[in-house]
């Protein structure tokens, strides 16, 4: 089936009110008349045989490479390793792209009689998975195999042991990876390419990478100078990745490069009218809507956080390559577009997002108002090519009830870089500058991101240096329906409804300006004319 | 002459305990043991002794704790009902009619008897004779019902206790003195060991963000000058910006005290406590709470400084025990003798005298009230935090305070 193109609908008086959402539920808007709704390509065809696709693409590898049964013998040293809990969201349904690829990586080199196979987790300095989570994502029979005999490994940035320094880039940027992938004769990397950023040189010279490293290309400089992240060729944060994977390969450092990526079939049957256009909402659509609404709304908010973190999307493989870095993600990122992309015609002087309740770094746990900030600016904002939806010194209103909760385990440093940090000042470079030596190296951030299920000691700053851009070029920022304390702290303006986040907005934008709702999840990006 | 006196009456403190635990901070002004009086003039009790007139005075937190009875029974023997009270006192002198802030402490030379060996080496602070004069009982002006503290028109002092306070310093400034000399003598009783520390510079916890602990914030930069870290305690929000403008490098809330402390320090978690912890913590509550954050905090082998007024409270001292804590007192002011040289055998009140004008503390003055506005004088300062407020004071009229002086003189 044809799947219909994403586009930009017109608001006239017959538009009937849009869903938007609001973490963890959604309301419905009436949007104001001659405003604009970018609504998402739908879902593209999945490949009808995806583990046949995984194995051809296994040997008809892209780029100058042999196919990987050649590349494999058996006294090799085989490093897989492949992305962590942030990705896809929401996490797929069974079985996830990772297992179907890793099984088909594993079943060759079994065939070639490789023995010495080690899986990684490329956590970067996100936390460790759990148990569950590891399951879900490899299957348990890849779990059972290799996790009792301590072959499943989650990449640890912080354990001097296991990391080799290997020099500096020309441009200065240290390069430090796990000590096992660089020692491997190769290391097969697979990937979910959720979005146009994700993949390339970044899987390895990020995900396996420490702080060391990192520091280089997530700091503020580097964020606003990506336009966007979505942008390879406008982005500094590629341009830095690229250029240590580069190094990574003149060092002899050999990398299979497998991405995958999905159709934007994000939310299971029962929340269909999630990915539909309002005015085509069935009576079916409208009575799931109005009584999932009404039951959210009698939820106690740690079970529908439950209920939420349960969602498994029915994504679909629509494309699998493989082979040399470079090569692989060139034809991802076509294909990556191919899903998302819409054309936009002109900017507005202000952005309309609703935000959901996930975003990569709170799956099974809690959105915090530095996750919000970083949704709606570091993701949502940064989903363009060409220039943002919202004109400079615009404004953005995002819908989200900005909870002042943290999940004590996952998010330790983002409770006290709140309390600290942003009770001081939300100027990115300052933050940089005054705070983050200190909880970088913080000692009992190390310990907890090392053993126990916690993000590293740096990461919320990385999560505000994500705004960088947004904040950097916004006029002001509005959240409607946040805890207003919430939003004061993160430096926003808050707004009990739309309409009042719009008068709020007029300080900035004037009174008639034009207004653009961007109707994601599932994911669009933006091209802008 | 008017004056707010505080009655011993067993019904009313019931009352005020029991609306206390009611209504949490605000308690109801009619369960008060207080009420606006008409006294006759007091006889001053010995040769040294003269009339003051109060110009400010404050309402101090251990006011508003015997106020409510939540004041440690202890010190009951120490207080003779009923008495005006107000220790924190800017008055005019009616023999030299020269502006004066008060010592309020009774010591043996103000009792009128011979120094005790305390006494003898200027360390009034620790005199407990107060009991054994013709004084009745009071711990010091305000608590005593032979001499009416501040809250009222007429007061009197030793000579001993009455310090000259410069032309161009404020009321404002002046009525702080003696919150700022409790905070001066917390601060000058940290040991110089405890400040060897594992951190690059050492780290000075202050619990507590009311007026004592903004004085205490203030009285540690004066002291101190850039040589420790400051990390403030603050319980309203409001109380952030005040501890920064007294001289704090670090705030935090309540709730998140021990993960600041934690994360400035480098430390551990481990049970309830932090693996080192900050240097010194200087607890300005004197709470059960505020106790427990202060040695779940302090390093081990560190050093607590009790400045606020504590009462019962029961707690788990394993840990003091088993972290080698010294946990130290400071009640009041005397003569210091402290490892800071410019401190050195210096009259604390001298030093608060200095300190309050060099560092503005007047600014800590939220709200005036006339004596006969005590009732809501005491509701403001009972909620001062929620009120984004710190120090309420009483005033009288100035000019008022003249006439009567020139009567007197005539």
């Amino acid at each position: 089936m044809k799947s219909r193109p994403g586009f930009v609908l017109e608001v006239d008086k017959s538009t009937p009110p849009i869903l938007v959402w609001h973490g963890e539920g959604f309301k419905v808007q009436k949007m104001p008349v001659d405003s604009r709704i970018i609504y998402p390509k739908e879902p593209i065809s999945a490949l009808e045989d995806p583990d046949t696709a995984v194995r051809q693409a296994l040997e008809n590898p892209l780029g100058d490479t042999k196919p990987l049964s050649e590349l494999l013998f058996p006294s090799m040293k085989l490093t897989i390793a492949f992305d962590d809990v942030s990705l896809p969201l929401p996490p797929m349904e069974a079985p996830d792209n990772r297992q179907r690829v890793i099984e088909a990586v594993l079943n060759l080199a079994a065939e070639k009689h490789v023995e010495d196979v080690v899986l990684i987790a490329a956590l970067a300095l996100h936390r460790r998975m759990t148990d569950a989570e590891l399951k879900h994502c490899l299957g348990e029979r890849i779990y059972n195999s290799f996790a009792p005999n301590g072959l499943l490994l989650q990449h640890d940035a912080e354990d001097p042991d296991n990391l080799t320094y290997l020099g500096k880039t020309e441009k200065g940027e240290d390069v430090e990876i796990n000590k096992r992938a660089a020692e491997s004769d190769l290391i097969v990397y697979i990937n979910i390419n959720l979005v146009a950023m994700d993949g390339g040189h970044k899987s390895v010279a990020t995900g396996l990478s420490s702080y060391r490293s990192i520091r280089h290309h997530h700091n503020v400089a580097t964020m606003q100078h990506s336009r966007s992240f979505m942008d390879q060729s406008n982005s500094e944060l590629h341009s830095s990745n690229w250029r240590i994977g580069r190094f990574l390969a003149n060092e002899g450092v050999k990398v299979f490069q497998i991405e995958t990526t999905l159709n934007t079939d994000t939310f299971p049957k029962q929340f269909s009218f999630l990915q539909k256009r309002e005015w085509e909402w069935t009576f079916k659509d409208r009575l799931s809507f109005s009584s999932v609404s009404k039951a959210l709304e009698l939820t106690p908010g740690n079970l529908k956080t439950s209920i939420f973190n349960s969602i498994k999307a029915p994504h679909r493989l629509t494309s699998v390559q493989a082979g040399e870095v470079e090569a692989v993600h060139r034809v991802t990122t076509e294909n990556v577009y191919h899903q998302q992309i819409v054309q936009v015609d002109g900017q507005s002087d202000i952005l309309s997002l609703g935000l959901p309740y996930i975003s990569p770094y709170n799956v099974n746990s809690i959105m915090n108002p530095i996750l919000v900030a970083c949704l709606g600016l570091g993701y949502f904002f940064n989903l363009y090519k060409g220039k943002p939806i919202v004109k400079k010194g615009g404004v953005v209103i995002m819908s989200h009830p900005t909870p002042l909760a943290f999940h004590p385990v996952h998010h330790p440093s983002y409770i006290d870089f709140f309390d600290q940090v942003l009770s001081e000042t939300t100027d990115p470079m300052e933050i940089q500058t005054n705070y983050e030596e200190k909880f970088a190296t913080d000692p009992w951030y190390r310990h907890l991101y090392r053993t126990s299920n916690a993000y590293h000691g740096v990461h919320p700053f990385y999560m505000w240096y994500w705004c960088a851009h947004a904040l950097d070029y916004l006029g002001r920022v509005i959240i409607v329906g946040g805890n207003h304390q919430a939003v004061k702290r993160l430096g926003f303006a808050s707004a009990t409804t739309f309409n009042d986040a719009l008068e709020i907005a007029q300080d900035v934008v004037g009174s008639s300006p034009s207004i653009t709702h961007f109707h994601v999840p599932p994911i669009a990006i933006a091209e802008v004319s | 002459m008017k004056a707010i006196q505080l009655e011993k009456s067993y019904a009313k403190f019931a009352g005020a305990l029991v609306a206390n635990k009611l209504r949490g901070h605000g308690s109801s002004m009619s369960s008060m043991p207080l009420r606006l009086s008409e006294l006759n003039e007091f006889r001053l009790p010995g040769d040294e002794w003269t009339y003051i007139y109060p110009i400010m005075s404050g309402i101090c937190g251990s006011d508003i704790k015997t106020i409510q009875a939540k004041s440690s029974r202890m010190l009951e023997h120490l207080v003779s009902f009923p008495f005006v009270p107000g220790h924190e006192t800017v008055a005019i002198r009616a023999d030299n009619n020269k502006r004066v802030v008060v010592e309020s402490l009774l010591s043996c030379k103000a009792l009128n008897i011979d120094s005790c060996e305390f006494c003898k080496q200027d360390l009034i602070d620790k005199c407990q004779c107060q009991e054994f004069s013709s004084i009745a009982p009071g711990l010091q002006i305000g608590f005593t019902k032979d001499i009416p503290g501040g809250w009222s028109e007429f007061s009197m002092a030793h000579s001993d206790q009455l310090y000259e306070i410069p032309d161009d310093m404020s009321d404002e400034d002046a009525v702080l003195v003696e919150p700022m000399a409790c905070a001066i003598h917390g601060v000058l009783k940290i040991q110089r060991e405890m400040l060897n520390t594992f951190n690059d510079i050492p780290l000075v916890a202050v619990i507590g963000a009311g007026t004592l602990g903004l004085c205490t914030t203030a009285a540690l930069r004066h002291f101190y000058k850039d040589s420790i870290k400051i990390l403030t305690s603050t319980k309203y929000p409001y109380q952030r910006k005040l501890a920064k403008i007294c001289g704090s490098d670090y705030h935090s809330n309540t709730q998140n005290y021990l993960t600041t402390v934690r994360h400035l320090t480098g430390s551990f978690i481990t049970g309830p406590a932090l693996t080192y912890g900050a240097d010194v913590v200087i607890d300005c509550v004197g709470s059960k709470e505020s106790l427990h954050a202060a040695i779940t905090t302090v390093k081990p082998g560190g050093q607590i400084v009790l400045t606020g007024m504590p009462s019962k409270a029961n707690l788990d001292l394993s840990l003091l025990w088993q972290r080698q804590i010294t946990l130290t007192g400071a009640y009041t002011y005397s003569t210091e003798v402290s490892h800071l040289n410019n401190a050195n055998n210096a009259k604390t009140f001298e030093l608060a005298i200095n300190a309050s004008k060099e560092m503005g503390l007047g600014r800590l003055v939220s709200a005036k009230y006339s004596l006969d506005n005590y009732e809501a004088a005491i509701e403001h300062a009972i909620d001062a935090g929620k009120r984004d407020s710190t120090k309420i004071v009483f005033t009288n009229n100035k000019a008022d305070l003249i006439k009567k002086l020139q009567r007197r003189i005539q």
